[in-house]
This record gives C-alpha cells, structure tokens and sequence, in this order.
C-alpha cells in the first residue's frame, strides 16, 4: 500500500499549497487513476511520491518503505516515471542505447544489461525496433521505449504524469492496454496522473484532487456511480457516464449502478427490444 | 470562387535525386470560402505537406494551387509566396514552442508588424487577438515563458489571429490540453468560421471532425481517400476501417446497439447529444421510459 497521510506542499513562490492536508491510501498491483483540473495538485503529487519534491509535511510509505531523502537511492530503484513529452525524454541515439542509459546509471553489470534490454522492449513490443533512432518513432513507440527504459530497472510502482495525452487516439489505446498487461503479468503498480477519461475507465481505484484537496476517492466503478458530480468539477467523464447524464436532462431515468459502454448498450436493448 | 484550389499537385520531398519520394500525389480538390474543412490520416499520409503548400513553406513539384486570387506553381518567386502567406495562418502543432519575444505583447505584434502594418495598428490588432482568446489583460506584459501550458498555447495562437487570415490552417491545436482548454479553443476556432474565416483543421479526434467540420478529407499515402461531410463519412464504415479511422464515440456506440439488433435511424449520430435525442425519442415512444 502507498500510504499518505496529512501530506501538505507549499511552492516557495505561491501563496496557497499546490497540497493542503491530504491523506489517502493506494493500493499495490492496482492502477489508480489521480484526476483533477490544471493546478488541483495532482503532478506536485506524484512528484512528491517519487521523491522529486520533499514535502512541507506530512508522509509518504510505499509498503516500509518512506519516502523521504534518506532512501532516496532505493526510491529510485522501486519508482519510475513516465512524462508527458515523448520528445523531451531520450538521450540514446538508438533505442536500445537510450533503455541501456537508465541501466548504466544504476550501475548494472555490462553482462546482464543485453538481456534486460531484450527483455523490456519486448515486453512494450518494440522488440523490432531496438536499432531504430528514437526521433523517428511515433508518439506512442516513443512513450513505450520510456517505458521500457524504466521495466529494464526492475521497478514496483510505475507513475505516469499525463504520459498519453500527446498521443493520438491508436498510440494512447495501445499503451493503456499495455499497462494493463504489465499490471497482470508482471505485478505492477500503476499510478497515472490523467485527464484522460478512457485513462481513468480503465483504472482500479480513483482519487480526485480538487485546489489541493481530496474531493472523492474510491473504487473506479464506485466513483462513476456519481457521474453528475464529477461532471460539476468539470472533469471529463468515460462516454457511458456523459450519456447516462444527457438521458437523464432528456427525462429518462437509468441505471444507478455503474455501466460501461457495453452494459449501457445491454441495459438499453432491454429496454428497447422486449 | 472557390476560397482554395489544388490542381494535380505533386510533392517530392528531395526531388530530381534518387531518393525522391512522392509525400503528395496527384492531388486535386476545391474547397469554398469559409469552409471548415477537418484533416485526417496517419503519419506521413501527406497532411502536414499538403498544408505547408498552402502556407507556401513548400512548393509543389508538380501542379499548381491557388489560394483567393494568389497561383503556385512549381516556378513560384519569393513575391508569390508572400502574397500568399498574408491571407494565411498557420497555427503548427506545439505553436508554443516557437514563442520567442520578452513579452506576451511584443510577441503577438510581432505579425502584423511583419505584414507592414503601423506599431499603433499592430498593437490594437495583438490586443484584440489576445482579448478574444480571454486571456487576462495584465500577462501583456510579462515573458511568454512564465506562462501555463495552456496560456501559452493561447498566446502562440493569438500571434496568428493577429493577422487576421482568411484562412486559417490549425496542426492539431489540442494536443496536450485539458478538456476545458481544449473545448473553449474549439469554440473559438467555430466562431472563426462563423465570422466567414476559412478553417482547415488537421485532427486525429474523429469527435472534432464530427462536431466542427462541414467536410472531412481522409489522406492515405499522398492522396485523398474521401472528401465528403461527417454524415457521409461516418455512415460508412467499410470505408472507415479500409482508411484505419475509428468513428467518434456516439457513431461507434449506434453501430454496437445495431450489431445487438436496435437500428435508431438512418441518421448517423454525429455528437453525443444526437445519440442522446435518438434515444430518447424511442425510449418515450416505447412507453418504457420511468422518468
């Protein structure tokens, strides 16, 4: 579990906390989705999980481990992270160079490192493209070389900070349902840092920051029970939840449990067919 | 008269050498004034080259085009092609990238100033350029670097408008915005359109092309595949599938409930809204509605 509590930060130059207060509890091998709006404080969040930023107060423990500037050097090990810019994260000039640049940095032996490269693209499916120079992947390939460049490390908890959003529709599809593997397969703990609302259909557990507060967190499914209020933050919602509020304008009354589209489309051609 | 018209354009990038490759084929297509034309199609489809012809970056290598009363053609002097960029805009993908002025106002004057205009001229167009992207008065003057993301796209943005194009060319202007951002941006761009300008906008969300545009140009390997309106486009989905292009939400959603044996209408449902009305009506017809 990640366990957070009465974690507050201040930025040296604002007047109020990017974080004020807030506690939650994570949990591991899950995929918890952190939304919000622009300045909610969802990306002083994660970098303060990664250890990037030291908080005013409060604390952070990833299973025993706390996150603060003593064990930085196992922070490192246990926590990769994802950024938005696929353009603004390489230094190799092939992709395998760039996977094997994290490796030398955390001084893995030069005989195992082959193996560990092999292994990671492979694991994102960019197997094919290990001698390829880096600026002329896709979006999408290039965010799935960063992320190989982090599974090569050998991490527990991986953060993505709005890792799809310059990904065109194909490119985003395919490296959410990658996570989703790695979750399974590999026990991973995913923490993405999203407006996406496929992003935040797809997660297992949800947090809603709000101007530096907890507004609601929970299970996913338990979360998008309550469409209209997350629509009152202005949030983007999964498709099924904006059409379950426009029926409702519309004065038809749905469902109160959660649909995905694929149960909306089953609760309607009962409605409709019988 | 048509605002736009290519005809049987050619472009090869690195032409007359061995490694020429043909980026646009062949290529012929009118567009009428103040049109809102959306652009769709996969890396190195051609839509980036086709663009940067219209701005006059490039030339083409065969053919001509001709935006208002301005022709390229391959022999087209440097005069030509300025003519032709003072009726265009041209808003490139990450404009905010290109910021390069000490203030937000020095860098919004900074094209109507290139264009010949007066400094009193060119302020009063960037101040209104800036006002109608609602940006707050008092950032004028401070660097553009200081800036959100989403301001500084805006300013990025504002820089063109100031110009007052009659055609306005956009490379997916809400890549990496939130959704907000990204509706009120769209907004303006409509308004735009509304106000006679004419829009082509490159775009890999289909939910863009099906609300905005009032035609859809589909690019596959330097030529068109489909140049036709949303209605048409998105009621196909043979052709969608041969052109690799998922249809937007709501016209996905339709297509599940017909493969569960409910058809709606034979009207596509170009927005959520229409699938919602579609719904409605028959979940009220049918009797079974409870609300």
């Amino acid at each position: 579990m990640i366990d957070i509590q009465h974690l507050s930060f201040k930025y040296p130059d604002h007047a109020q906390p990017a974080l004020d207060d807030v506690s939650m509890q994570l949990p591991m091998k899950k995929w918890t989705a952190v939304i919000g709006h622009n300045g909610s404080g969802k990306s002083t969040l994660a970098r303060l999980i990664d250890g990037l930023l030291i908080p005013s107060s409060g604390t952070i423990t990833i299973d025993d481990l706390p996150v603060d500037e003593a064990h930085l050097q196992q922070l490192r090990q246990q926590i990769g992270l994802v950024f938005q810019n696929p353009d603004n994260q390489f230094v190799g000039t092939t992709v395998a160079d760039d996977v094997a640049f994290g490796l030398e940095n955390h001084q893995v032996p030069h005989d195992q490192m082959q193996q560990r490269i092999d292994e990671a693209l492979k694991a994102v499916g960019m197997q094919d493209f290990a001698d390829s120079e880096p600026s002329l992947l896709s979006g999408g390939q290039k965010q799935r070389v960063a992320l190989a460049g982090i599974l090569a490390i050998g991490p527990r908890v991986i953060i993505l900070d709005e890792a799809t959003s310059m990904l065109d529709p194909k490119g985003r599809h395919e490296l959410l349902t990658l996570l989703k593997q790695l979750i399974i397969q590999h026990d991973m703990t995913v923490i993405s840092i999203t407006h996406d609302p496929v992003e935040l259909s797809m997660s297992d557990y949800a947090v809603v920051l709000d101007h530096g507060k907890v507004a609601m967190q929970g299970a996913t499914a338990e979360l998008l029970k309550e469409p209209a209020k997350l629509a009152q933050m202005h949030l983007a919602l999964p498709f099924a939840q904006r059409l379950q509020l426009q029926l409702k304008e519309r004065g038809i009354s749905v469902p109160t449990q959660y649909l995905d589209s694929e149960r909306m489309v089953e609760w309607l051609c009962q409605q409709l067919n019988s | 008269m048509s605002a736009i018209e290519f005809l049987n354009v050619n472009y090869a990038y690195q032409a007359d050498t061995p490694m020429a490759t043909l980026a646009v084929k062949d290529f012929s297509l009118k567009l009428e004034s103040g049109s809102f034309t959306a652009i769709v199609g996969h890396t190195g489809s051609g839509k980036s080259t086709l663009m940067a012809m219209l701005d006059g970056l490039l030339v083409p290598t065969h053919g001509s085009l001709r935006v208002g009363e301005v022709t390229i053609d391959s022999h087209a002097d440097k005069k030509t092609l300025a003519k032709l960029r003072k009726g265009v805009g041209y808003v490139f993908q990450f404009p905010e990238s290109q910021l390069f002025a000490e203030t937000v106002l020095k860098d919004v004057m900074f094209g109507p100033l290139n264009m010949g205009v007066s400094l009193e001229q060119a302020k009063e167009q960037a101040l209104t350029a800036l006002r109608s992207l609602k940006l707050p008065e008092d950032i004028n003057d401070r660097s553009p670097f200081e800036l959100s993301g989403g301001q500084m796209r805006r300013v990025a943005i504002a820089g063109v408008l100031a110009m007052h194009p009659r055609v306005l060319i956009l490379d997916e202007p809400t890549a990496g915005l939130d959704p907000q951002a990204s509706e009120d941006l769209l907004n303006l761009v409509n308004q735009l359109h509304q106000k006679g300008t004419t829009i082509l906008m490159i775009t890999h969300q289909m939910e863009q092309a099906a609300r905005y545009a009032d035609h859809v140009l589909v690019m596959k390997q330097g030529q068109r595949t489909a140049f036709m309106t949303p209605h048409e486009l998105f009621g196909k989905p043979d052709l969608l599938k041969e052109a690799g292009i998922l249809p937007p939400a709501s016209v996905d959603f339709a297509n599940q409930l017909v493969v569960h044996g409910l058809k709606l209408t034979d009207e596509v449902p170009l927005t959520i809204e229409q699938l919602a009305d579609q719904l409605a009506d028959h979940l009220k017809q049918g009797g079974r509605a409870n609300g």
